[in-house]
Parts: structure tokens; sequence; C-alpha cells
């Protein structure tokens, strides 16, 4: 739904990363994206693809790290791991009292530039 | 050409944040409680303002608003009928609101001394629960006919709602679900927020809300008039 604004942020921040350091050119663009972030991963690599025409990242490939959504109950004290956010239960006691421990992130952790 | 490994360590939506923060430091200045209210499109967002902006009027909060919509100005058409000071953006297909966006819109009040802004949010249970846009308080728009599913299905909206309305209450004798139905969805969730009930039928019913609305303010810039 909302991919194209992140790509847009991507390409933005990255670029001016770039330019920092004297790039022109972009080679990798490496991200680590939560499960309980709102993202679609496949729809943000095509949105990368169409989007990076045309600028330094034309040539770029995304690398996309994934990490759990981790939720820390409440009520029993276990932490459970999940991969997609389809849910605040505790799988072990079932009770909805959860935090979301991490797994929210959506960071850019490097680029490869030349 | 030399390869540069270079470390950037940035959250994707830092920009948006920062200018979130920058937006609440305006909207503090002018002394504006700030609300972002979401929900799906139809569930009585639009409704909601029409009715409570003229009590709070008559409370001596008058508020500014803000209107997100995908197409159209038919929102905002609605809300300065009622005489509010009333900004329309359209995202052109954006699914959610921005930060920057929210503050062109802004620019254009002519603030006198209103005291509450209330952003409408593009009609969208998840994507505008990922963009934060200086507000003080989120608040989750639920209407009866979309079911009692909705908090368990977009999970993250209604665990971090300060406040979850429930509207068109009036037509709950016609569904096979009862107002308990709701609150035990809503409060599997959200332990602690409060949760309203209203229905544009009984004017009395938003009441409530617009004192939980003013106690908001009180609790931020003080009761001194």
């Amino acid at each position: 739904m909302h991919e194209a604004s992140i790509v847009q942020e991507i390409i933005d921040i990255t670029t001016e990363q770039a330019k920092q350091n004297n790039a022109h050119k972009i080679l990798e663009v490496e991200i680590t994206v939560g499960a309980g972030a709102m993202i679609e991963t496949d729809l943000l690599a095509s949105a990368f693809d169409i989007m990076k025409g045309e600028t330094m990242l034309e040539e770029a490939v995304l690398k996309i790290n994934k990490v759990n959504l981790k939720l820390h109950c409440l009520n029993c004290g276990k932490i459970s791991e999940s991969d997609k956010m389809v849910s605040m239960e505790c799988p072990y006691c079932h009770s909805f009292e959860t935090i979301i421990e991490s797994g929210r992130e959506m960071l850019i952790n490097k680029i490869i530039a030349e | 050409m030399e390869l540069k490994d270079i470390n950037v360590n940035i959250p994707i939506l830092s920009k948006n944040i920062k200018e979130g923060e920058n937006n609440k430091k305006i909207f503090e200045s002018k002394k504006l409680l700030t609300i972002n209210l979401i929900s799906s499109p139809g569930s009585g967002k639009t409704t909601l303002l029409e009715n409570i902006t003229p009590i709070l009027n008559e409370k001596g909060f008058s508020s500014l608003v803000i209107e997100g919509d995908i197409a159209t100005t038919r929102d905002a058409e609605r809300i300065n009928k009622k005489d509010i000071k009333c900004v329309q953006i359209n995202t052109h297909g954006i699914c959610h609101l921005e930060s920057k966006m929210i503050r062109k819109a802004f620019e254009q009040f002519n603030i006198k001394n209103e005291k509450i802004l209330f952003i409408e949010n593009v009609g969208n249970l998840v994507c505008p629960a990922e963009f934060y846009l200086g507000e003080h308080e989120k608040v989750a728009i639920l209407s009866v006919t979309e079911g009692e599913d909705k908090p368990e299905k977009y999970p993250l909206l209604f665990k971090e709602a300060s406040c979850i309305l429930l509207t068109k209450v009036d037509l709950l004798p016609f569904l096979d679900l009862s107002e308990e139905d709701f609150i035990l969805e809503i409060r599997k969730l959200n332990k602690n927020s409060p949760i309203f009930l209203v229905s544009k039928k009984d004017k009395n019913s938003y009441h409530k809300f617009v004192e939980w609305l003013i106690q908001k303010y009180f609790s931020i810039f003080g009761e001194a008039q």
C-alpha cells in the first residue's frame, strides 16, 4: 500500500549518503524490515525496481533482511516470535496482553557505492 | 573504480518522524491539542467532526480541521458548512498522510484562538498507523457495521490508539452483534484506553468524547484560560 513512499525515502537517504562520501553510483542497498512493520517486502522490491530508474541507484540491488516480530506476554512472561504480524495473541497462554518487544523496525543498514 | 562500503544505519521513516516532531513544536507553540483520526473509509469520521465541533465551540474549544482524502473536496465542503476552518489535502492515490503534507496544509490556516486541531486521515486501517504526523493522540474509529473482528485484524492501530470510538451504535439492533462483542474484542488488544459509543441519532452520545478531549487539552496546556 505505502511501499512507494518507503522506496522514495530509501532513494533519498541513500543518494544523500553516497554524495556525502563522494560516490556517484550505488550498487547495493541493505535494509532491515521487521515483520511488525506494515510493509509487504515483495511489493517493496517491485517498487524499488521501478522507481530506481534514472537515479543514482539505477544499477543497485536491494537486499532485505527480514527480522521476526517478538511479542512479550505480560500474562505468562514468555516471548514468542513470528515472521508475520497476524495477531497480538500469545501462542502459549492465548492472552492478548502482549507488548511488541521488537520487529517493527525499518532501517537502512548500509550501501555499497562507487 | 574503488568500491565504498558505507554504513548508514538510518531509519527509513526518520525524515517523516523529524518533520512530525517539528509539526508538534508548532502545534504546541499555538496551544493546539492535535488529534489524528484513523479508521476505515465510511466509518463516520466526518460525521463525528460535524457533530462534535459545534459542541466544542459552545464550550470555548473551537477547532481546526485538516481533511485527508485520496480525491475530492467533499469532506472539506461538509466541514466548512459548519463554519469550521478546514483545509483539504488531496493525496492523489497515496493511502496515508505524511508530516510534510500536514505542515503545508497547516500553513494555510488563519489561526485565531482555536484549541484543537483534528487531522482526519485517509480512510485506511493499515498505512496511517505507520506515519507519525506530530499528533498528541491517535484516535481509532470503528463503525459497528464493519464487524467486531477488525481490531484483531488490524492490531497495531487499536493497540496504539489512546481512545477508541464505536460509531453507528444505533444500528446494533439490526446486527447479530452486541456492544459487548465489540468491547471484548477491543479490550483484547487495548486494556486501558477509553471506548466511547456514539451515534448521530443521539447528540448526547458525543459528550463523553468531548469531555475526554477537553481533559486532554488541560493535561497538556494547563487549566489557565
